[in-house]
């Protein structure tokens, strides 16, 4: 009874305890400690804890001479630091003792003790009670005022950056309240055993305030009590705070406490939707762009997914202290109506403070349509129907360095790393190309050789379409991109590309004038940082022979405006990404240089000497006129003198970008000619793959795609410049391109058209019957070369298609186990020999024979060019002939067959698939991953700010003017 | 994200600004030059304030676009002509290759068989070609020892087929050689005269040059398929006035291990101066034509025609014997032996004319070459006399700008008008060891042509001896060979013949070492 009397009698006098926690916080900690001076009702004890300061933080303290002066470690969180204190605090002597916690930058007004005393005091079911904390400088603004969880447990302050009218002054009891200024029970405190020391600053309180809850106390806020608050808990003792911490911080906390508040039977459940639960926060994070928070929410749910043992200390407090069922506090909660209606609230606020507004320029961009954009595609259309409307209808394109492509589900097998069915086959990364060819045929799912028909139909208005929009950046007047869009849509290389059946470089050239509008918005926005990366890695993955050119433009990029370098920086990752396998294969090899090489099908292209390329011509002769001359018995030898003048308006206007206004603009421009054309000569002299005995250059037509790239932004430049005069410059221009052109559009007309409506036939028409019922069955095709040599390839079922081309087979330096044994059997069988073909045959599953060339010899007096060859010719057809294993079938459009009838049911070895390996799904998952990511963060979500934009040339450098940050 | 962004934001602090041009459309600015002036950060006042004169800075500015017009310019012009003048690959990939060296095989020499005559003794079945007594066979081999066997059926009725000799493949890399060849005297049947020739590696494709079908001359065909494929055989025929077409003369199936016997004249029948190409699909093939002459009723001689090198620019026919020239003169003008004349028969394949240059050069070195031209037709076989030659040996040259195909036919008459006649061709030229068996016969020699531009110098083993034997480039040496097994080593390029000759009897037959069926070859990938 005694001791029932014994308190209330104390219960008299209140006895507080302040404890004042400081960390490097001296310029704080002036104010704060005068402020503790000055209080109404003083505390009785002053305990200050220095947590570790490293300026003079401890002496300001001593120099107050507190009751008792307490060092924490220099980690202590907040709670650890107050736990220290409540130790060496005087013990207690009734159950109306309270503590009350400040940090160093906590300066109470000088009547807050009294009146959170006050508030207690009436209310003896209070143990908890807040201050209304204000802001630091901006003494109106409540910092905080309550907490509280939505029904999910995200915490929430029920009052952020409002200024102070009175208006929240009627709240008393809350979920939570803030660490700073709380005024304690130390009955309370110790019963609950203080913090959670796995929250170390976030949420530490709200998870007090809601233990104590739980067990029976209440919580209140007192809004006559002001304190001063320099910032939240976590930024007790720190300088700065990145988003990407914060964020972490807080999220780890959420975790945490979800985890401990769970019924014990949701806990497996929780547990399990952790990983998840973040992979899908993350594409939220990607699609709001905010790509820094990924890698925090990944790692905070790793932790909290492995380090339970906190979690367990938790749950076994709270299970200990608490008395009360969550649903004694539910009506405390936020609902979700009243969260969605702060969070809108606050978005509304945020808004207002943008740069938006009667300030920007409001210029109307060129319309498409007024703009002759879609004249100029159109017209496009119509001219590329010229060469390639003759494939309307078609199945598929063939010729030149275009196969069919296999089924949607054969391409996606090709992507990644795994088996190669090439020739015998190899296990090995794949182009990042098949990624491109995957994409491409599954835009025509049904067919997707079709998707490459369709490509080639409307090649030329697609370039036409990217490069007005492009060129739409650098011009003011309303003509020009149209120009410009003509040009680059009948840009010679690019014809010579199409015409050759070079996809590769096609496709490159179709999003160059994309990478240039997205790299030079890169730096403002995330989604066009995004974009560009991923149409940086589809050109590298077309056109590997471009990459260090683009790759030393992105550097100048990124010099050029190293305040945005940040978002500018990860344009190469997914394309390293799509490469890194292909990059160690090749490293392995001790071939790099092999990376270069044109994926797809090695075909030899004309090696154009240098001042060939200067004239924009790939594929050697000069853009299809010399062929032209021939024909209409002109002197074939005029006709570079003549398409050099038809290219004289187009250099002279890009070279004027030199001497006009504009220079800083002209001058990157013919940098990135140069690079181009730099690009297409080395191209010319790497040698870098082989078909057989003869080796393969890299195709120049890409390198000279950026050449013309660079030409055509320059001459935009002058014809801005010139004023008057560019009008008739600018009709010049276009009717001589149109004119050099005339060839190449016309090249399906003069028979010089590689490609052509495609049989899908590959291979003699009695192997792909047989095919049909044995799609894996091998066809062995031998190839005199000159020299006494043969070349020995294998095809398997129809044939190879193009997504099963592999540069690491074209670039090979060596004969692999499996190459030189095809080489022995095929040496063997094009001889006459002892040796036992049929084991070979059989193993490697192989049906057929075609020697090729084999009806070359028809007449003996006009093949002699090549005694060599026909010699070897002889030989092989002899000894295949003589061979009693094989059955001659005739002559193919192929060459001579002969068929093989082995143990009909064998099938040829072949490794893992791209997804049949640890490795190759490592592979997937990683490109998968990153590439999935830039996606996500390239998806358009912000609103588009269209009055911003204007154009004029009164700025030189576009991409650098715009400082406010568009999506984030 | 906005579309253009190349304005100047408005409250972007003065100093962060990067120094823009002035402002304006480039239609209130027609001359750019003017309003360089601007380049200069200080006078980033305002759009379209600059100043229509030239001051001192702006000729500054002036001078200083020029000078990057000069050095853009100047590195454009460097650019071309660098990669002008540098040319050649900077790096180029070797093309993964490997030489394969076939599993050695067993060799297979098929002689032609025995001489044949159209007929029985008894005068029936006149279109069934019959064997006249059998022909010895010479062979030899290294390291094992060859076998002697027959073809399993022959055409022939008697039953005498062509022997066939076989090498069992040695160890790799063991170079397993074999050689062999047959003779044959004959002086019954219609038939007079000696008949040597090569046993024969099959092969796919065969030229032959000689033979005639015109009154008196009979011209067999003998293909022989040891293999165990069946060949199926085509027949091109040529003569002096074209390509013969001749139905039948394709399809010829020879079934394996069998010798096909064909008269040459029921595809061809009256010509004077066939060439016989003989492909082969399937199994591949040995092809002899055997030419008989009986002028009225008198034999005049016989002969077996082995394989000939297939079209060449350059052809090189080494051992002409020319015996009994004089006699020859004598009966050259009786009618019915104007084939006792030494003649070279050539064929240009194909469609364009040509001219032949022939050169007879005699194996002595000091006596000069003779030179003449000889026209050819495309398609069409050209035969020319070889009048005025002295006794001697005679190495025959046939140059022209297209390939050609020749051979040389000579003959030699008794007094007592016995003849008998020799065709010689241009075997393919030889590998670095020669193995040669020589049937017996009278004088066999040995004829050697170096084509090439270097002298080379032959050892000759024979009968445990060795000697060496010079043959200067360009030139021809004969030598006596013996029974004796003879293996002659460093005969790279060269061109050889063997010669019989005695007293009315007259033969030859070309020496080949193995074709490159089974030599390395070089694989790529």
């Amino acid at each position: 009874m005694l001791s029932a009397i014994a308190p209330r009698l104390e219960g008299m006098q209140q006895r507080v305890t302040a404890i004042l926690v400081a960390r490097s916080g001296a310029e704080y900690l002036q104010r704060t400690l005068a402020a503790v001076d000055r209080q109404a009702r003083r505390p009785d004890f002053l305990i200050a804890v220095d947590a570790g300061s490293s300026d003079n933080s401890a002496s300001m303290l001593t120099a107050t001479g507190p009751a008792q002066l307490v060092a924490a470690p220099a980690k202590a969180s907040f709670g650890e630091a107050v736990a220290h204190a409540v130790h060496v605090a005087a013990p207690a002597v009734s159950d109306n003792e309270w503590l009350w916690l400040l940090a160093h930058d906590n300066a109470p007004e000088p009547d807050a003790l009294a009146r959170l005393l006050g508030a207690v005091e009436i209310a003896p079911s209070v143990s908890v009670a807040g201050p209304k904390l204000m802001g630091w400088t901006r003494r109106d603004v409540i910092a905080e005022f309550g907490e509280s969880m939505t029904p999910v447990g995200t915490s929430v302050r029920l009052v952020e950056d409002e200024l102070d009218q009175a208006q929240h002054d009627i709240r008393g009891d809350v979920l939570g309240v803030a660490a700073s200024g709380m005024l304690v029970r130390r009955s309370v405190w110790t019963a609950l055993g203080g913090f959670d020391p796995a929250l170390p600053s976030t949420d530490a309180a709200l998870d007090f305030c809601v233990r104590a809850r739980l067990a029976g106390h209440r919580v209140i806020v007192v809004p006559g009590a002001r304190v001063a608050s320099a910032g939240g808990p976590q930024h007790f003792g720190r300088r700065a705070l990145s988003d990407r911490r914060r964020m972490q911080i807080s999220r780890s906390a959420q975790l945490h406490r979800r985890l401990v508040y769970a019924p014990p039977a949701a806990l497996p459940l929780h547990w399990l939707s952790l990983i998840p639960l973040a992979i899908i926060r993350s594409i939220v994070h990607l699609l709001a762009k905010r790509p820094g928070a990924v890698g925090a929410e990944l790692v905070t749910a790793l932790r909290a997914a492995f380090d339970v043992v906190p979690v367990i200390r938790a749950r076994r407090n709270l299970r200990r202290t608490s008395s009360l069922g969550w649903k004694a506090i539910a009506p405390l909660r936020l609902s979700w109506r009243r969260a969605r209606e702060q969070r809108t609230h606050r978005q509304d606020d945020g808004g207002g403070t943008g740069p938006a507004g009667p300030a920007a320029y409001r210029e109307e961009p060129i319309g498409f349509v007024t703009g002759g954009g879609l004249w100029a595609v159109l017209g496009a259309g119509l001219v590329g129907l010229v060469p390639f409307g003759g494939l309307l209808g078609a199945n598929s394109v063939s010729g030149g360095g275009l196969l069919p492509l296999g089924s949607v589900g054969k391409l996606w097998a090709q992507v990644g790393y795994g088996w190669r069915e090439i020739g015998v086959g190899f296990t090995g990364a794949a182009d990042p190309f098949s990624y491109v060819l995957a994409l491409l045929g599954s835009l025509a799912f049904w067919q997707p050789s079709a998707a490459i028909v369709a490509l080639y139909v409307l090649a030329l208005p697609l370039a036409t379409l990217g490069a007005w929009f492009a060129a739409r950046r650098f011009t003011v007047r309303p003509w020009p991109p149209a120009l410009a869009a003509v040009l680059w849509g009948i840009a010679p290389p690019f014809l010579s590309s199409l015409g050759t059946g070079h996809l590769g470089a096609s496709i490159a050239h179709l999003l160059l004038p994309w990478l240039v509008l997205l790299a030079l918005a890169a730096g403002r926005s995330w989604t066009a940082a995004a974009g560009a990366a991923l149409v940086f890695a589809a050109v590298t993955a077309s056109a590997p022979v471009l990459t260090p050119a683009l790759l030393g433009m992105w550097l100048a990029l990124v010099l050029s405006s190293p305040r945005r370098a940040y978002r500018l920086l990860g344009i190469p990752l997914p394309a390293a990404a799509l490469v890194a396998p292909l990059v160690i294969d090749q490293i392995l090899r001790g071939n790099p240089l092999g990376l270069l090489a044109d994926p797809g099908v090695p075909t030899a292209g004309g090696a154009s000497s240098g001042i060939q390329l200067a004239l924009g011509s790939a594929a050697g002769g000069s853009n299809g006129w010399t062929a032209l001359f021939d024909r209409v018995l002109l002197p074939a030898a005029t006709a570079p003198t003549f398409v050099a003048a038809l290219l004289l308006p187009l250099g002279l206007l890009a070279f004027l970008g030199l001497f006009v206004r504009g220079s800083r603009r002209s001058i990157p421009a013919l940098a990135v000619a140069l690079l181009g054309y730099a690009t297409a000569v080395i191209s010319t002299r790497l040698e870098l793959a082989a078909v057989g005995s003869e080796t393969v250059g890299i195709w120049p037509g890409s390198g000279l795609s950026l050449f013309w790239l660079g030409l055509i932004g320059a001459a935009l430049v002058s014809l801005d410049a010139i004023g008057a005069a560019a009008r008739g410059f600018a009709v010049l221009l276009g009717v001589a391109s149109l004119l050099l052109a005339v060839p190449l559009v016309g090249s399906n007309l003069l028979g010089t058209l590689s490609v052509q409506p495609g049989p899908a036939r590959l291979l003699p028409a009695f192997v792909d019957a047989e095919a049909t019922s044995r799609p894996k069955i091998g066809t062995l095709i031998l190839a005199p070369e000159g020299e006494g040599a043969i070349a020995a390839s294998l095809e398997r079922g129809r044939g190879t298609l193009l997504e099963q081309q592999s540069t690491l087979d074209a670039t090979a330096v060596e004969m692999s186990d499996a190459d030189a044994r095809l080489a022995n059997l095929a040496g063997n069988l094009a001889s006459r020999s002892g040796y036992d073909s049929a084991p070979d045959l059989d193993d490697l599953a192989i049906g057929f024979i075609v020697l090729e060339g084999a009806d070359a010899d028809a007449d003996a007096g006009a093949a002699s060019a090549d005694e060599a060859e026909a010699a070897v010719l002889r030989r092989t057809q002899d000894a295949l002939d003589g061979n009693s294993l094989l059955i001659p079938v005739g002559e193919t459009s192929r060459g001579l067959l002969w068929r093989y009838v082995g143990e009909a049911d064998t099938v040829a070895v072949t490794g893992p698939s791209n997804t049949g390996s640890v490795l190759g799904i490592i592979v997937l998952i990683g490109q998968g991953l990153i590439v999935g990511m830039t996606v996500l963060l390239a998806v358009p979500t912000a609103r588009r700010r269209r009055e911003h934009v204007s154009r004029g040339t009164e700025n030189e450098e576009p991409a650098t003017t715009f400082d406010e940050d568009t999506d984030d | 994200m906005t579309d253009r962004d190349d304005i100047e934001p408005v409250g972007t602090p003065p100093g962060e600004r990067t120094p823009a041009e002035p402002s304006g459309s480039a239609a209130d600015e027609p001359s750019s030059l003017e309003s360089t002036a601007s380049d200069v950060p200080a006078e980033t006042s305002g759009p379209g304030l600059a100043p229509r004169r030239f001051t001192g800075r702006g000729a500054v500015v002036v001078g200083v676009r020029g000078l990057i017009g000069i050095i853009g310019g100047s590195v454009a012009a460097t650019a071309v002509v660098a990669a002008t003048v540098i040319t050649g690959p900077i790096y180029t990939l070797t093309p993964p290759s490997a030489s394969i060296a076939p599993v050695p095989t067993a060799q297979e020499r098929v002689c032609p068989g025995p001489l044949l005559r159209l007929g029985d003794d008894a005068g029936q079945g006149a279109t069934i070609a019959t064997s006249v007594g059998d022909a010895d066979v010479s062979f030899q081999s290294v390291p094992a020892e060859a076998t002697v066997g027959q073809l399993p059926a022959t055409d022939n009725p008697s039953g005498i087929a062509p022997r066939v000799l076989v090498l069992p493949p040695g160890e790799p890399g063991g170079q397993p050689a074999l050689a062999g060849s047959q003779s044959q005297t004959v002086a019954s049947g219609g038939l007079l005269g000696l008949a040597t020739a090569q046993c024969a590696e099959a092969s796919g494709d065969s030229w032959l040059v000689g033979g005639a079908t015109d009154v008196g001359r009979t011209t067999l065909i003998t293909i022989s398929n040891p293999s165990s494929v069946i060949a199926t055989v085509a027949l091109s025929i040529y003569s002096q006035s074209g390509p013969v077409v001749a139905p039948g003369a394709e399809g010829i199936v020879v079934p394996p291990g069998s010798q096909r016997i064909i008269s040459l004249a029921a595809f061809a029948p009256e010509i004077v101066s066939p060439v016989v190409r003989v492909e082969s699909r399937g199994g591949q093939v040995v092809a002899n034509l055997q030419q008989s002459i009986v002028r009225t009723l008198a034999p005049g001689g016989v002969e077996i025609i082995g394989e000939t090198s297939g079209p060449s620019r350059n052809v090189v026919i080494p051992g002409l014997v020319v015996a009994s020239a004089d006699r020859v003169a004598e009966v050259q003008t009786e009618p019915g032996y104007a084939d006792v004349e030494t003649a070279v028969r050539v064929l240009l394949p194909g469609k364009a004319p040509t001219t032949a240059t022939i050169t007879v050069t005699p194996e002595r070195s000091e006596l000069d070459p003779t030179v003449f031209d000889l026209e050819l037709v495309g398609g069409q076989v050209g035969q020319v006399a070889l009048g005025g030659l002295d006794d001697g040996k005679y190495t025959v040259t046939v140059e022209a700008d297209l390939p050609v195909v020749a051979g040389v036919r000579a003959s030699t008459v008794t007094d007592d008008g016995i003849a008998d006649f020799a065709w010689l061709g241009s075997p393919k030229a030889l590998g670095d060891r020669t193995l040669l068996a020589i049937a017996p016969g009278p004088s066999p020699r040995l004829h050697l042509a170096n084509p090439t531009d270097a002298d080379v110098a032959v050892t000759v083993e024979s009968g445990g001896e060795a000697r060496s034997i010079d043959v200067p480039a360009g030139r021809s040496v004969a030598t006596s060979v013996g029974r004796d097994d003879v293996v002659l080593t460093g005969t790279t390029g060269l061109i050889a013949n063997v010669s019989y000759t005695g007293d009315g009897e007259l033969s030859s037959f070309g020496v080949t070492t193995p074709g490159p069926g089974s030599t390395a070859i070089t694989v790529y990938r």
